[in-house]
């Protein structure tokens, strides 16, 4: 019994990919954290120790979806325990803040545009206070019509913005003359980070106006920026601080904000420190999900399943403010096409502008919904043609030398997804797995299984070229230690390990010599969010450029100081080889500061080759691709709708890996997320657009058990990347995230097993529920 | 109102306390910050400790240690116990086992529901002395965690086990007749009692002093492992002004095995009884390990199961099916109720002011009898049914000659499906009895549209799960998924 089941060993993945001996690129090596982890001895924000005079602060929500404030009562809670203050939004100066359109407002004002929505904030000597206080406050609100779904604003004309559209070739022309065409729609469902530590912020007033504000955001500059904006104070006078969250998932690139900036208020008002923390139901009433959209398509395709013209009209439930949409429909846009050349396309993205909480950013960012529009595509087109799903794949995936320019002009210079694919599927055994799936269906009556295989291709940068640029600042003090510091949030991902690693490598110093410290933005200004799985490329490429300045003073004294030339100089083994002679780094360290050697320095990095013009839709905004591959099983209950997912084998590309353990966390628990995306977890609103699910009792996250019994989870050895990212590594964050989709396809292929004569297609997510339905009509006549 | 805290051999005070407030609050408020708030609800185990407690095993008093969400765990209720969270698992710096197995498999990420896997671990490996996948998920049923997709903390519960006959125990092993010395020496004999600005908590020992309690206090909230009303407190925001826990009272505490049925005390945890229930109802055991989770499986009682009177707890239909009797009890007097005429509609029940109930009994199966259960929810682990059906069916060869059918999540209250019973035992033979199921079962329900699922659903799923029993009962076995392995790929050299 006592076998040990599923992830590869990560110590055989790490000696694959690392033959430089004593380098810390590429080694096994926990999270920086891991041991205060395990302890329960990791600060996150509520866990700091409190001033005595530490205030607290809670809001009073909408329970409507839309409507006019008549009146806001705050009798009853001005005079509740413990009750300090009340703000409103009248009490505030600069009302407005958000990422790129200030149309969010801290409180509502005058009107409330969905339920959730915060009317007030209360200021308490408790949490609990606060809380109380703020249940108390009732509002005399007119309810107006509200747009709530994605179908209700399109049929209204309601958006944010004008639509997004791409196009190349001429798809209408090559629909018309295909030989077979397939017309045919999609629902998407949202999904809710359910990040373990809801958004969490502490605003302390230092001296003459001035705060220091500890967020557990992704985003510590915009945190900054805008308590500066609220406030009406230069930036210069807000240091935002982020040591870690306890998961981020992309909910804490914008949705921190709000929170810290009522603290900072609260904070410049009473010159105490002010804390907040939202309540799990607040969290999920008040911030945004993944977007949930709803997609239309048109297919014209040949005889083997070639995809000739294709075009898809994505609609994407937004919310009542842009925040971030329009950079994630854009990224659906890049991401319909997945792996597959696509010489015809047309895709439109619709910003739909609605009464609920405004979305934002999930891992993946909008790139999810793209891929799991092809590939229902792809599935649709091989039931059609009776065709194997996977034979429909390889006839469509980009090639090297040809068939290999996206729908907006970029040409993929590094595809590997043909090559993956047949390794996987090697691996995998799929094909005696699909013989084997046909006899046990013909020989189970109620159960059925499903097979599929899905590739991942994922496009690596900022979609938006400014944000990619990155800094560090790397200090190596008197006794040979090095502080690190960088613009990127920890957030479970592993980023400060994986730069402590960099930065050890480059002086070849232990690990334990470097200490990475809490991301601030009185150290790296004007940093991006860490977001788009870009935090090692970009913090990485940093890091090593603030360590590379260092040597090059280092080197500059020491060729001077032992007459060498700098080819004999290295740094390695905690030692410093001086031609013949070798030094402790930390005597070679001492030396150098006595010598009036500067032993500190910023670093820089922003993205080489990357440009887009947004107006013609066109140009190369990926550095890089990611790539990746899954097979999933499951076995379905037709009576029921109950489904099991039995077995999954996943092939990932992370380049050459800085650290596989660190990577195989990604792989492995952004499928599992994926996961719960396309299967378990159900976001509900009533009709009114009020969300009915607001707890972990309601909405389901995957729980232990739905770990797939057989999971073999392979790193793709023997790789680089082709371009010259940091240590030739690839970005991890995102793309296993969309190697779950191979999930929801293996449950619409048990469904199409089962003969189903359903004509509603499957939506995501699968609910138990909704593959009953499809399995199951009952005849309504008595 | 003292108890024990993790290594410490001295008993810590739990101060002045309002008796609302939780383990969690009472830990964070005092610099232990390691458990976490995740749901508040006993939903995600971010808050998981594990509490020590004494038991009598064989006339020995031994201890047992069990995992609680302490997010919905009062604190008075600590008294007497012994509490260990993550701050005291590490000795001298050496991190425990599971704490060290958690490190090199990788186990966390952004580190904040790890404590309470570690927790959860610590409790497995505390005690179980062999490990498999089953007792993993079993174990860890109540921990989320957002970061990992699971792999990583069950290698590191494999490999926790893989070292443990090696090493010399961990500190609570070593030093068990110790703690329990110093358990002995805190237990109360008499009723526990505290006041706090004006609310009040009494945990009396004896079912005469808890009469007297409530016919004194109609008012007062009764509280037994508290996974339910404590919501009240940590969601609603309520406050109760009189707290009676029943968690200490022998009387409710006890279980009578007689020949023809079991009569268990109404605080018996599902753990406690467990050994019982799945001794004489062994359908039980699969159906029970989707009750909640581990921790709320650990402190949840059967009584409080009934006396909630939800709709959609697991217990109540099974029970109506099985032909439950309460005891209950009011000042000195007891009266015997049947379970199904205690609901009498949401959240209402027969219980009068100041009575509670004592016991449950429940009839044995006879040699012909079979109970067959099924539930229906989103996620096979720790989630609320959408549909709760608890059949019982006498057979005679092949035929059913009787059938009680109970359903739980298809109507206000868990109720009886007459009609269907009616249905089955008329036309068990009939082609069209499917059909014919569907109708009684909308004679006999009009289930709610809601968030766990549409009135269409509970109706077509449970005559599907009538169907699946008829073919069960028929001998074409059909299994139910979440209680299965076997369906595993067939993976060619895989």
């Amino acid at each position: 019994m006592n076998r040990k089941l599923g992830v590869v060993n990560v110590g055989a993945v790490n000696q694959q990919l690392t033959n430089k001996s004593n380098s810390a690129i590429g080694l096994a090596i926990p999270h920086d954290s891991a041991h205060m982890h395990v302890q329960g001895s990791a600060p996150y924000i509520d866990d700091m120790p409190m001033h005595g005079n530490t205030l607290h602060a809670a809001f009073a929500l909408s329970k409507i979806t839309h409507g006019k404030i008549n009146t806001i009562d705050i009798s009853l809670a001005k005079n509740a325990r413990g009750v300090h203050s009340i703000m409103l939004a009248e009490d505030i100066n600069h009302l407005n803040i958000g990422p790129i359109r200030h149309d969010e407002p801290l409180l509502a004002k005058d009107e409330v545009l969905f339920c959730g929505q915060a009317l007030a904030a209360v200021l308490a000597d408790s949490h609990e206070n606060a809380r109380k206080a703020a249940a108390l406050i009732k509002a005399d609100i007119t309810q107006l019509d509200a747009i709530v779904t994605v179908e209700q604003a399109m049929s209204h004309n309601s958006f944010l913005d004008k639509p997004l559209e791409m196009h190349t070739g001429n798809a209408e022309n090559a629909i018309d003359s295909a030989k077979h065409y397939l017309t045919g729609n999609l629902t998407i469902g949202g999904q809710e980070h359910y990040y373990l530590e809801s958004q969490v912020a502490l605003a302390i007033p230092t001296e003459n106006k001035e705060l220091v504000v500890h967020s557990s955001t992704q985003n510590p500059t915009e945190v900054q920026h805008l308590v500066a904006h609220v406030l009406d104070i230069p930036q210069h006078s807000v240091e935002v601080i982020t040591r870690r969250m306890g998961g981020g998932f992309g909910g804490k690139e914008t949705d921190s904000s709000q929170l810290a900036c009522i603290c900072a208020l609260f904070a410049q008002q009473t010159q105490c420190p002010v804390k907040a923390r939202l309540s799990r139901g607040d969290d999920m009433l008040m911030t945004g999900k993944r977007h949930d959209f709803k997609v239309d398509y048109r297919v014209g395709f040949d005889d083997q399943g070639r995809i000739a013209g294709i075009v898809i009209d994505f609609a994407a439930r937004c919310g009542y403010s842009l925040d971030l949409s329009s950079a994630i429909v854009a990224r659906t846009l890049f991401h319909a096409d997945n792996a597959y050349y696509l010489p015809n396309a047309s895709f439109r993205g619709f910003l739909c502008k609605t009464n609920t909480a405004s979305n934002t950013a999930f891992r993946g960012f909008g790139g999810p919904q793209g891929m799991l529009a092809i590939e229902n595509i792809i599935e649709e087109v091989a039931n059609r043609l009776s065709m194997d799903a996977l034979d429909v794949r390889k006839a469509n995936f980009y090639q090297k030398q040809k068939n290999n320019v996206t729908p907006y002009g970029q040409i993929i210079e590094d595809n590997i997804i043909n090559e993956l694919t047949e390794e996987l599927v090697i691996d995998a055994h799929y094909q005696q797995r699909r013989q084997a799936i046909e006899v046990f269906n013909k020989n189970n009556k109620y159960i059925k299984k499903g097979l599929a295989l899905s590739p991942v291709k994922f496009g690596i940068s900022f979609t938006k070229k400014f944000l990619n640029q990155a800094g560090a600042l790397v200090h190596v003090y008197k006794d040979g230690s090095i502080y690190l510091n960088h613009g990127g949030t920890e957030m479970g991902q592993g980023l400060f390990i994986k730069v402590k690693q960099v930065v050890a490598n480059e002086f070849g110093v232990e690990l334990d010599c470097v200490k990475v410290s809490a991301t601030s933005t009185a150290k790296i200004p004007n940093t991006s969010a860490t977001a788009a799985s870009s935090g090692s490329d970009l913090n990485g490429m940093a890091a090593r450029e603030a360590c590379i300045r260092i040597k090059k003073n280092m080197l500059e004294f020491a060729t001077k100081h032992f007459d060498l030339s700098e080819s004999e100089i290295t740094f390695a083994n905690a030692q410093v080889q001086l031609g013949e002679k070798n030094m402790s780094f930390d005597d070679f360290v001492a030396l150098a500061y006595l010598n009036r050697v500067e032993l500190f320095s910023n670093g820089f990095y922003k993205t080489p080759k990357i440009h887009y013009d947004e107006a013609k839709a066109c140009g190369r905004p990926f550095y890089y691709y990611s790539y990746g591959a899954c097979v999933s099983e499951v076995v379905l209950d037709c009576l029921t709708g109950e489904y099991k997912l039995i077995a999954v084998d996943i092939l990932h590309d992370v380049g050459a890996s800085l650290n596989p353990a660190i990577d195989m966390g990604q792989i492995v628990g952004g499928f599992i997320q994926g996961m719960g995306w396309l299967c378990s977890e159900e976001l509900k609103w009533d009709e009114k657009g009020v969300l009915l699910t607001t707890g972990a009792s309601t909405y389901k996250i995957p729980a232990i058990g739905d770990t797939p019994k057989h999971f073999k989870v392979k790193i793709k050895p023997n790789i680089s990347n082709h371009e010259n990212t940091i240590h030739k590594s690839k970005a991890v964050g995102e793309p296993p995230l969309m190697l779950a989709i191979s999930v929801w396809l293996a449950i619409k292929n048990a469904i199409s097993n089962s003969g189903s004569s359903c004509k509603t297609p499957l939506s995501a997510p699968a609910s138990f529920e909704q593959v009953f339905f499809q399995l199951n009509q009952f005849s309504e006549k008595e | 109102m003292k108890f024990l805290l993790n290594q410490n051999i001295e008993a810590v005070s739990l101060g002045g306390i309002n008796p609302n407030t939780t383990v969690l609050q009472w830990l964070r408020s005092n610099d232990l910050t390691g458990s976490k708030e995740g749901c508040a609800s006993g939903d995600c185990g971010a808050c998981t400790a594990v509490v020590g407690e004494l038991i009598e095993v064989g006339g020995k008093q031994t201890l047992e240690y069990k995992s609680i969400n302490t997010c919905i765990a009062l604190a008075c209720g600590l008294v007497g116990k012994h509490l260990v969270t993550v701050e005291g698992l590490s000795e001298n710096g050496r991190l425990h086992p599971v704490q060290q197995a958690m490190v090199s498999e990788h186990g966390s990420q952004c580190g904040f529901c790890t404590p309470g896997f570690v927790m959860s671990l610590f409790a497995l490996y505390h005690n179980e002395t062999t490990i498999d996948l089953a007792k993993i998920n079993n174990n860890l049923s109540g921990n989320l965690c957002r970061c990992t997709g699971y792999q990583p903390i069950i290698n590191a519960a494999f490999l926790a086990f893989a070292s443990k006959d090696d090493n010399e125990g961990d500190y609570y092993s070593r030093n068990q007749k110790q703690i329990i010395r110093a358990l002995v020496e805190l237990s109360h004999t008499d009723t526990v009692r505290c006041s706090y600005q004006g609310t009040h908590y009494d945990a009396p020992v004896g079912i005469d002093q808890l009469s007297d309690i409530l016919n004194k206090n109609p008012g007062a909230r009764i509280i037994a492992g508290g996974t339910d009303l404590s919501l009240d407190i940590t969601q609603k925001l309520q406050e109760f002004e009189h707290i009676v826990n029943v968690q200490r009272v022998r009387e409710l505490q006890s279980i009578e095995d007689r020949e023809l049925e079991l009569e268990i005390g109404a605080a018996v945890s599902f753990h406690s009884a467990w050994s019982n229930l799945i001794k004489y109802w062994p359908s039980l055991e699969p159906f029970l390990h989707r009750f909640g989770s581990m921790p709320i499986r650990n402190w949840a009682t059967i009584g409080g199961n009934i006396a909630n009177a939800s709709p959609i707890g697991d217990m109540p239909p099974v029970l109506i099916a099985l032909n439950a009797t309460l005891r209950l009890r009011k000042g000195s007097k007891t009266r015997l109720v049947k379970l199904e005429d205690y609901f009498v509609d949401y959240k209402q029940t027969l219980l009068e002011d100041g009575e509670f109930i004592q016991s449950i009994i429940i009839p044995k199966l006879s040699s012909e009898e079979q109970l067959i259960l099924h539930k229906i929810s989103k996620r096979f682990e720790d989630d609320i049914s959408a549909v709760c059906m608890a059949i019982k069916v006498r057979m005679d060869a092949r035929r059913i000659i009787d059938v009680c059918v109970a359903f739980g999540g298809m109507a206000a209250t868990p109720k009886r499906a007459t009609h269907l019973e009616q249905t089955l035992l008329q036309n068990w033979d009939k082609a069209n009895l499917k059909e014919l199921a569907y109708i009684a079962l909308k004679d006999d329900f009009s289930p709610l549209s809601d968030i766990r699922a549409s009135s269409k659903y509970r109706l077509q799923v449970s005559t599907n799960l009538v169907q699946k029993t008829i073919l069960n009962l028929a001998g074409e076995f059909v299994p139910n998924l979440a209680n299965v392995y076997e369906y595993e790929s067939q993976i060619g050299g895989g």
